[in-house]
């Protein structure tokens, strides 16, 4: 299966470069280099807009207004020639030549701003021969590729849409070969979703895997996402860009940070489609708090395997109306081969502050497949109302399950009736199975639902339990400057169970790799253990 | 406000109509996107020492985006200054009497492995700014802006749509309208007159005091409001053709002197009888 992925931020102005040599010329494999390396901020995924030749003149018929001019043409103008064009003109008598960029279409009516040329604005239509006759200009039109790979110098790129599919080494601009600009394949979540959701896109196989990879360009404002269809596609996957991933702590990496409520459920980001993974994304709820948004991310009618790894999700406070308070929900039950992982996870600040209801970091009551919970953060969790619960991860509750709950800190629950670190709804039994091992609960949980217990008496003795917050010892839980990373003097420290690469939770909330580098494994999102092993970071400093 | 529409419908039950609205900015908002990019974190350099280099436009964009700034102090305290009502307060190693506590070394320490960091330093003690804003004045963040760099806000009106999203959508900017006697002025619009535009068609809720705890309404349809292009060519000055093709990059904004009112744009599909909650 092919790998798509293209960019989302908001940039769309990149960089730009000139095409200056060929490596391979044939679509999809366009590899060519540039005359200066493109800057660091171009990544696969991203797109280049480059001007192409529409291959034939056409004649100016008639223009109105002054500058910018409304163009007719008295020949057929190639279906390319939209905004961002240009159509060259030159004048025979003083051997000028105008250039002016189109900036509407409507029919037959081109709308030409002049740039450039003589010294001084002409409409198209007064440049003539010596007989008076109309001159012919040209247009070019935008070819758009995508930018599939780097390697070293060399950009391959696929052709997308535009005049032609040649390869952007070649392409000319009135006689010089045409400028690339780098941008972004989508601005929002929301659209590249909308595009998931189309029958024939041009930027990806219909069968393919396909990766949204999101830039920190500017916190992504998209106030639900919801991926309902994927038609035939493999696997969705949105991710973050290896420069752009949080170092755990808030508002470090690309945000979501929505602006307003859902007006559909109150989930920010749904999962209706199998397959589909979403990671290293930080969602920021703190802005609302008095709309019908409860939550960070649903898994709906449609979905099917799904993994949520590397997330962080945050600041909840939800007061508009009864609904229940949620970082990871569902009430699917699905069959018993469906796998879903929870992996390296820090959901905190969850909070029910006025209309009685519970809060739940993870609530996934009905699921009935393969379930795996592995070393997630779960911090300040916090009910309202004297018969809601404060409840770290609940499920369960069906005739099967596979439970795999392991390595998991569970704090600071804040309840009325409740405080469930961990809630197995039914008793363990030949179909629902319960695999737990060095979870951690604090001295906020009720004793049945703590770590070793699960409400069916599990009794698991590797299980760390009463712990204080003291024990856990965070490296800030002041506000404002959150920090659930682990202190030097934590329990959880070398405490943990190695859970060798499944789903890939070897790799932790900063991406160091638990697996690769021998050390015991801790428990919760952060590897403190192996710290400074270095994976990807910029800096080593002494401070003191 | 600007919004951005789907061409064609989707192949399934499910998925986007012809029409639909995807999503809605106010101008607010894409003015933040925009002074975000201005002072995205990558602009801006290091000091020798590595941390980030204290520019004007950086810090004043972040003493006007963030709710708090914190100063190392010593080894182990932090001053926390709330820069919306000027209180101070100590953090440090010792939990206060709100039970909060930081080890601001192992803190520090770890931001600056990130390249992206924005952990400033002053006098051998670092300092930086926490927990984004909710109510941001996005007028002074531009004031800054101007100051500092030779960015214009009135350039930065229109949200950044890719190339891609213009040639498979329609981007349409609308307006309201201030009326005086029988004459009007068009003024921008925000808020929830913005946003709902671009909302799922849901089942009606039930009284919000009666909400179920897991309350997740039946999706009718994918948008509720749409606007009619194909009726709509003239108030577009574009073609269905064109908007329909592709190949063809198409931006229907205008200025606000020509922009059209939003009812006149927009339309609700149970109010319009396409469907029914």
């Amino acid at each position: 299966m092919a790998t798509t992925t293209v960019s989302i931020g908001s940039n769309q102005n990149i960089d730009t470069e000139t095409p200056a040599s060929t490596v391979a010329s044939s679509d999809p494999d366009y590899t060519i280099t540039f005359s200066s390396n493109p800057n660091s901020t171009v990544a696969v995924g991203d797109i280049i807009e480059i001007l192409a030749d529409v291959g034939s003149d056409n004649t100016p018929s008639s223009s109105s207004g002054s500058d910018p001019y409304t163009v007719s043409f008295s020949d057929s103008v190639n279906s390319a020639v939209g905004i961002g064009a240009r159509f060259y003109i030159t004048d025979p008598s003083t051997d000028e030549t105008y250039r002016y960029d189109v900036t509407n279409v409507s029919g037959s009516n081109y709308t030409l701003d002049y740039i450039s040329g003589a010294s001084s604005a002409a409409a198209p239509t007064d440049i003539v021969d010596e007989y008076g006759d109309q001159v012919d200009g040209r247009f070019y039109a935008v070819n758009t590729y995508l930018l599939t790979e780097i390697d070293g110098n060399n950009y391959k790129f696929k052709y997308c849409t535009g005049v032609s599919s040649a390869s952007p080494f070649g392409l000319q601009t009135n006689g010089s070969q045409s400028t690339a600009t780098f941008k972004r394949a989508f601005s929002t979540m929301i659209l590249f979703e909308a595009m998931i959701d189309d029958a024939s896109p041009d930027y990806w196989g219909s069968s393919d895997d396909v990766v949204g990879e999101l830039h920190d360009d500017s916190d992504f404002t998209d106030n639900v996402i919801d991926f309902t269809n994927s038609q035939s596609l493999s696997s969705v996957k949105i991710t973050v860009n290896s420069d752009d991933r949080h170092d755990g702590t808030a508002d470090s990496g690309v945000v979501l940070k929505p602006t307003s409520g859902t007006g559909s459920g109150g989930i920010v980001f749904r999962i209706a489609i199998d397959d589909f993974t979403v990671e290293w994304l930080d969602i920021d709820m703190s802005q609302l708090d008095s709309t019908d948004s409860r939550g960070c991310i649903a898994l709906n009618s449609g979905a099917g395997n799904a993994t949520i790894r590397n997330m962080l999700m945050h600041d909840v406070n939800h007061t508009a109306n009864t609904s229940g308070v949620a970082g990871i929900t569902s009430g699917l039950s699905l069959t018993t081969s469906t796998n879903w992982y929870f992996l390296n996870n820090i959901i905190y600040n969850l909070e029910k502050s006025s209309s009685n209801a519970s809060a739940s970091a993870i609530g996934i009551r009905s699921f009935k497949g393969n379930l795996y919970i592995y070393n997630n953060t779960i911090y300040n969790i916090t009910s309202q109302g004297g018969s809601k619960d404060a409840i770290g991860m609940r499920f369960g509750d069906e005739t099967h399950i596979q439970a795999n709950i392991k390595n998991n800190i569970v704090a600071d629950l804040n309840e009325g009736d409740i405080a469930a670190a961990y809630w197995m709804d039914e008793n363990p039994n030949s179909n629902r199975v319960l695999n737990s091992a060095t979870n951690l609960s604090d001295n906020t949980t009720d004793t049945k639902y703590n770590a070793e217990d699960f409400d069916v008496n599990k009794n698991d003795s590797t299980a760390l339990t009463g712990k204080t917050l003291a024990e856990i010892d965070f490296v800030s839980d002041s506000g404002g400057t959150i920090d659930l990373h682990l202190d030097t003097s934590s329990v959880c420290l070398e405490a943990g169970t190695d859970l060798g690469t499944t789903g890939g939770v070897n790799i932790d909330i900063d991406g160091v790799d638990r697996d690769a580098t021998g050390v015991t494994w801790d428990i919760g999102a952060d590897q403190k253990s192996t710290v400074d092993v270095e994976t990807g970071a910029a800096f080593f400093l002494f401070i003191n | 406000m600007e919004i951005i529409v789907k061409i064609n419908d989707g192949p399934v039950a499910s998925s986007y109509k012809d029409g639909d609205i995807v999503q809605a900015f106010t101008l607010n908002e894409i003015y933040y996107h925009h002074a975000q990019q201005k002072c995205n974190v990558k602009n801006f350099g290091f000091e020798i020492d590595g941390f980030r280099t204290p520019d004007p436009l950086l810090l004043d964009f972040l003493g006007k985006t963030r709710t708090y700034k914190f100063e190392r102090l010593n080894s182990n305290d932090v001053k926390r200054t709330n820069l919306i009502t000027n209180q101070e307060d100590i953090i440090s190693k010792t939990r206060n009497e709100n039970g909060e506590r930081i080890n601001v070394y192992q803190y520090v320490s770890r931001r600056i492995k990130n390249r992206n960091h924005l952990i400033f330093r002053s006098n051998g003690l670092e300092y930086w700014y926490g927990k984004t804003r909710n109510d941001i004045d996005i007028d002074s963040v531009w004031s800054g802006i101007e100051t500092y760099s030779d960015n214009l806000k009135s350039e930065h009106r229109n949200f950044p749509f890719s190339d891609i999203e213009k040639r498979n959508f329609a981007c349409i900017n609308t307006s309201g309208r201030n009326y005086f006697g029988d004459s009007f002025t068009r003024v921008e619009l925000s808020g929830d007159t913005v946003h709902v535009r671009a909302r799922p068609a849901v089942e009606t809720p039930p009284d919000p005091e009666d909400t179920p705890e897991e309350y997740d309404p039946p999706i009718i349809a994918k948008r509720r409001w749409f606007v009619p292009y194909w009726d709509l060519t003239t108030e577009l000055d574009s073609s269905v053709d064109d908007l329909r093709n592709r190949n063809h990059m198409c931006d229907c904004r205008k200025v606000m002197e020509e922009r059209e009112h939003i009812d006149i744009l927009t339309f609700d599909k149970v109010t319009e009888g396409i469907i029914s909650i």
